[in-house]
């Protein structure tokens, strides 16, 4: 079975304000609702701020844990310091958690 | 005959290292909001030589003034240099269209325009605060011209990139009572420069608020510059935007002020330097960064491996 992907090029290539950041976070979580598991297409973000980072990709790690993350979400043409953004934030969630 | 009982006399070299003489003779103009007083000079014809920063420095001063009543029929004197700055910069229409009219001015906020060639890119940008409109604006119009520029050099592209985030994510978190504010960005091949200055709510106060005051203002301002410190409250979240653009300086040797409401912070050529200055109220954001080694964030700091996150990328 094909797996959703979402592609979130209409939002590049940059992700800098939290408005953005929460239309982001919604079309993702509303996704995940009716999906087993999606593909995020971040292949036209070339950078993102990490305060969104963590807004969206932190949030849904600590919403739903990391295995289920790992499991039903795939991320999909980051570069290394898209990665490197999206890591720290979710780290950050970790942390402010603790 | 009105007599001039105020002048601010612009710097005759308006480089960065002239923002503190100029915010130094400008902080009163924030105690006269709504007091039309009469006799104000702001003389720019001493004016040799304006940068980017010059510029939008006296815009913003301009526009605080006149959307604020400050002065009661003020005068200005411009002559050919600040004229040829305010055309090099994109600023010529705005600015003499506030002097005119500040109700016409507003509807040309939005109108600023891109000029490029193969020496340089000149980018100013209107931040309105509807910010899903600027962030279209930015992403469809504005980044790409800045993209293309330098698409002979992808890794610097990613630094002015993840510098914009942070500086506008900043700004939108930050600036919430501006609505007239203005990201520039003015670059060649080998450099860029990038400035966003406002007069909302200074990055002092928004610490304040966030209950992250310091013993004193200063130590509050070089405080933000610190790898943050996470608040439980997402929105009050802050101070790892500007350690990122802090640390893209001090790889790249190059400079990054900060200024917010009486205190000032460089990171110069590798030296860090401190202290008070005049009252600005907002915040003042200026970084110029050689392209030759550009850095970006996996440069920077990288995920602790401890956290062993489970993410799947392909």
């Amino acid at each position: 079975m094909d797996m959703k992907e979402i592609k979130l090029s209409q939002y590049g290539p940059i992700v800098s304000s939290k408005t953005v950041g929460d239309e982001i976070y919604t079309l993702i979580n509303s996704s995940l609702k009716k999906e087993q598991s999606i593909t995020i297409n971040l292949e036209n973000i070339k950078s993102m701020a990490t305060f969104c980072a963590k807004q969206i990709f932190g949030k849904l790690y600590i919403e739903m844990g990391s295995q289920q993350f790992f499991d039903r979400i795939t991320l999909k043409g980051a570069d290394n310091d898209l990665k490197t953004i999206i890591q720290i934030g979710i780290q950050h969630a970790l942390e402010e958690r603790k | 005959m009105n007599l001039i009982n105020r002048i601010i006399i612009a710097p005759k070299h308006f480089r960065a290292n002239s923002i503190i003489d100029f915010i130094n003779d400008c902080q009163d103009i924030y105690r006269l909001s709504n007091k039309n007083e009469n006799g104000f000079l702001l003389d720019l014809g001493k004016v040799k030589e304006c940068t980017m920063i010059g510029v939008l420095l006296i815009y913003k001063i301009i526009e605080f003034s006149i959307k604020n009543n400050c002065f009661n029929m003020p005068r200005y004197i411009i002559d050919l240099p600040f004229q040829e700055a305010m055309e090099k910069y994109g600023f010529t229409k705005l600015i003499l269209t506030y002097l005119a009219d500040k109700d016409v001015a507003e509807k040309e906020f939005a109108n600023l325009k891109i000029s490029v060639s193969d020496n340089f890119i000149i980018a100013p940008q209107a931040l309105l605060r509807n910010d899903k409109y600027s962030s279209e604006l930015l992403n469809k119009k504005y980044l790409p011209q800045i993209q293309q520029y330098y698409s002979f050099n992808d890794k610097a592209v990613t630094m002015i990139f993840l510098c914009f985030s942070e500086i506008l994510l900043n700004f939108w978190e930050h600036a919430v009572d501006d609505t007239q504010s203005i990201i520039v960005a003015n670059g060649n091949k080998s450099n860029i420069e990038i400035a966003c200055v406002d007069n909302g709510k200074g990055v002092l106060t928004t610490l304040k608020l966030a209950g992250k005051e310091q013993k004193d203002n200063l130590s509050t301002l070089i405080s933000a510059v610190k790898k943050g410190v996470t608040s439980k409250d997402l929105s009050n979240h802050m101070g790892y935007g500007l350690w990122i653009i802090d640390q893209i300086a001090a790889k790249t040797l190059g400079r990054f002020h900060l200024y917010s409401e009486g205190c000032y912070y460089f990171r110069e050529f590798g030296k860090v330097k401190s202290g008070k200055c005049g009252h600005w109220q907002g915040t003042i954001v200026y970084l110029s960064i050689p392209l030759g080694k550009p850095v970006t964030l996996a440069d920077i700091e990288t995920p602790d491996d401890n956290n062993n996150l489970q993410i799947k990328w392909i």
